[in-house]
């Protein structure tokens, strides 16, 4: 019992919160019902608080403590500010993901297929999954031999390593790939869990539901992480959409070209872009005409923003520091070998067809003038 | 045909396009059994614009548009829509998109396409036969890595020469993940073929003690072992072990692939199917690939300042003046519009 106990503790994810409960105590127990109880609810602020500062986590040595309030926390999160919550699951499955690399190998497997990750695990035996050897030297004939405990298709390999291949070292060259199938050792494998299991505390949290009348309840509490969202970020997710609309109306968002619409969709939920996504998107906007300040704002969604870095990297590619130059968006065709072009727009440049979009109107009254003319003659 | 109207085009060019005409009643057109989702374009013949979105319920359809139309290039798209025929993309509504990969052969390092400078100044661009033969050997490389590393079984490849320069492999493998990849997860294809970034790769192993087994490591490796040529550098065989294809094709969904055995407008040969490897092995390009036989009157449009070698045979042209000449180089000619057919 104690150590099914702690496994619960460490990854409180792999048991929900009813099953728990009826487990250990023979009855379910309510999301009302724990809010009340003083050290889960003080635990899981601390938690929220914690992710959101950075820095050092407590460890509850209470291993019920350390289980409700990771589910209480992603509650609190959620209903403070969804940036609070991004930050929150973001903290936590850092942690899962370290302790998980130490696990052993069918443990890791029955999280990937909680997850409903699709993967093979080669063999449990910890000296060699899949063994492979290769002649590395040339010269010498020497053999390494590279040891693999698990695998999975080069598709869903890609789906799941998605974000993570515009580093070298996660490229489908940077991987041993056979007949159709990549093969992981355990620390790469574990690390491929990142973004299936933030998916999926985004789905648990979706489907946490409370009383409204005990959101009344916890609202000192909602206070308090929004105190701190402001603190470390400056404002909160709410404030910014007002703020948007009052000051840049030149921006006619309508006219985006597809890409550019998607990239900022993914930005305003708070989706971590990549240095060329960001690029694409800074300098489509500057090269329309909007200001710093609009980019700027745009960029708060980011997760790891920070204002500092961002208004000196925006106000460098609109040329106003550095080299003075000012970034031009990248082509269509660049855009098309980045992977960034998601329709076929039978332009140049994503500027192109923002101008397009944008002088359509003035195109219509131009042809309308000009029938007015051969109706007057 | 004998109670049309005379038209402006004239008789030469008329003959031209019975030609292909001619050819195309004769054709028994092949395409995959899921055509009727997929999108249709053609190049016309006269104006070469595009027509684009069109769609065909029957194989018989497609066969009295070829023969009607004769399409300076006729196409169609390697994904399936729900509605093919709807103009903008975004309405077509994707289900999903085989994997497609282009080689260019006067893209290849060490072909340089020939260029004819016509004394009037036009511009004749000619894709040499050891051109073609790199882009064959290419091709031999590329089919290496589908089968060994992405694990596709040969029923699953189809390979084509495009009739001009380019090889084309369309991939539908029955495991339905690979066609539901998205523009990102098939740019990492591309890199995966044309090693992308690996000399990095290789410098970061510098000074580690364990060396990475690594799909990079072994593609060199391999390439060693056929070739044993070289000092056992690595950077030498980073070279001979990528595959030159076209990086703007694969991750583009929305691509549209040449119609096997159509005519390529710009050699007059047709698009040629490699039923396998073997196939492929024997491919040599030359003027048999041609369904025009024997020989063809023509008047020159132009005069040469040099001999213009089209296949094997080399031509003088000098303006006006009437010429006999193998069929497959004069339907060549032809089509640049350096000579008129006569019939």
């Amino acid at each position: 019992m104690r150590k099914a106990r702690s496994k619960v503790a460490e990854y409180p994810f792999t048991t929900d919160l009813r099953s728990y409960f009826e487990r250990s105590y023979g009855y379910a127990v309510d999301l009302e019902s724990l809010l009340k109880i003083e050290k889960f609810v003080k635990a899981a602020v601390e938690r929220v608080e914690q992710a959101i500062k950075g820095g050092e986590f407590t460890t509850y040595e209470d291993s019920e403590v350390a289980f409700v309030s990771f589910y209480l926390g992603l509650l609190l999160a959620g209903a403070s500010d969804y940036w609070a919550l991004r930050k929150y699951i973001d903290a936590e499955v850092k942690k899962f993901i370290d302790k998980l690399s130490f696990e052993e190998e069918y443990t890791i497997m029955n999280v990937a297929s909680l997850l409903n990750v699709k993967a093979e695990l080669l063999s449990s035996d910890v000296s060699c999954g899949h063994k492979v050897s290769l002649k590395v030297d040339f010269k010498s004939g020497k053999e390494i031999i590279a040891c693999f405990q698990f695998r999975l298709t080069i598709p869903h390999y890609l789906h799941y390593a998605e974000k993570l291949l515009i580093d070298p070292k996660w490229s489908l060259l940077n991987q041993y790939v056979d007949s159709g199938y990549v093969y992981l050792v355990k620390k790469d494998f574990v690390r491929l869990l990142e973004e299936p299991l933030k998916n999926y505390l985004i789905n648990v949290y979706n489907d946490l539901s409370i009383d409204v009348d005990v959101l009344n309840e916890i609202k000192p509490y909602i206070q308090q992480i929004r105190k701190v969202v402001k603190e470390v970020r400056g404002f909160t997710s709410d404030e910014i959409p007002e703020k948007r609309e009052e000051q840049f109306k030149e921006v006619v968002e309508e006219a985006f070209p597809p890409c550019i619409k998607q990239l900022i969709d993914a930005l305003r939920n708070n989706v971590h872009l990549t240095h060329h996504q960001r690029f694409a998107v800074a300098t489509f906007l500057l090269n329309i005409g909007a200001s710093i300040d609009y980019v700027l704002n745009l960029m708060k969604f980011a997760p790891d923003y920070d204002e500092r870095i961002a208004r000196y990297q925006i106000e460098h590619l609109a040329g106003l520091r550095g080299g003075r130059k000012q970034y031009r968006v990248y082509s269509c065709d660049k855009m098309k070998v980045l992977g960034l072009c998601v329709a076929n727009c039978g332009t140049k440049t994503p500027l192109q067809y923002y101008r397009r979009a944008t002088s359509k109107p003035k195109e219509s009254v131009k042809r309308r003038r000009k029938y007015a003319h051969t109706r007057k003659s | 045909m004998s109670h049309r109207e005379p038209n402006k085009e004239g008789d030469e060019e008329d003959c031209l396009r019975k030609l292909l005409r001619d050819y195309y009643k004769g054709l028994e057109v092949e395409l995959p059994e899921d055509f009727i989702l997929r999108e249709f374009a053609f190049q016309k013949f006269k104006t070469k614009t595009f027509v684009r979105h069109l769609t065909f319920q029957s194989l018989a359809q497609v066969k009295e548009y070829l023969i009607k139309e004769t399409p300076y290039n006729a196409y169609y798209s390697i994904a399936l829509y729900r509605d093919p025929a709807a103009e903008r993309m975004e309405d077509k509504s994707l289900i999903y998109a085989e994997l497609f990969f282009d080689i260019d052969s006067d893209h290849l390092p060490g072909c340089k396409p020939v260029t004819y400078t016509l004394l009037e100044g036009l511009e004749l661009d000619y894709v040499s036969p050891e051109c073609v033969e790199a882009g064959k050997h290419e091709q031999l490389k590329l089919l290496d890595v589908l089968k060994e590393y992405f694990g596709f079984s040969k029923d699953e490849i189809r390979m084509y020469f495009t009739g001009n320069r380019g090889f084309h492999t369309i991939v539908k493998p029955k495991d339905e993940d690979w066609l539901k990849l998205n523009s990102t997860q098939r740019r990492e294809l591309v890199n995966f073929l044309k090693l992308f970034e690996a000399e990095k790769l290789i410098d970061r192993k510098k000074g580690r003690s364990t060396v990475r087994v690594t799909a990079l490591r072994r593609r060199i490796v391999e390439t060693f072992e056929k070739s044993r040529v070289g000092s056992g550098d690595e950077r030498e065989f980073i070279q001979l072990c990528k595959v030159y294809v076209d990086e703007l094709v694969t991750p583009d969904v929305t691509k549209l692939a040449r119609i096997p055995k159509t005519i390529n407008g710009k050699s007059g040969l047709p698009s040629i199917t490699f039923s396998s490897e073997a196939e492929l092995h024997k491919f040599k390009f030359n003027q048999s690939l041609s369904p025009f036989k024997g020989e063809f009157v023509v008047k020159s449009l132009y005069t040469s300042r040099e001999a213009i070698k089209v296949f094997d045979t080399e031509v003088y042209l000098l303006r006006n003046q009437k010429l006999l000449m193998p069929a497959p180089v004069a339907v060549y000619l032809a089509l640049n519009n350096v000579v008129e057919l006569i019939c």
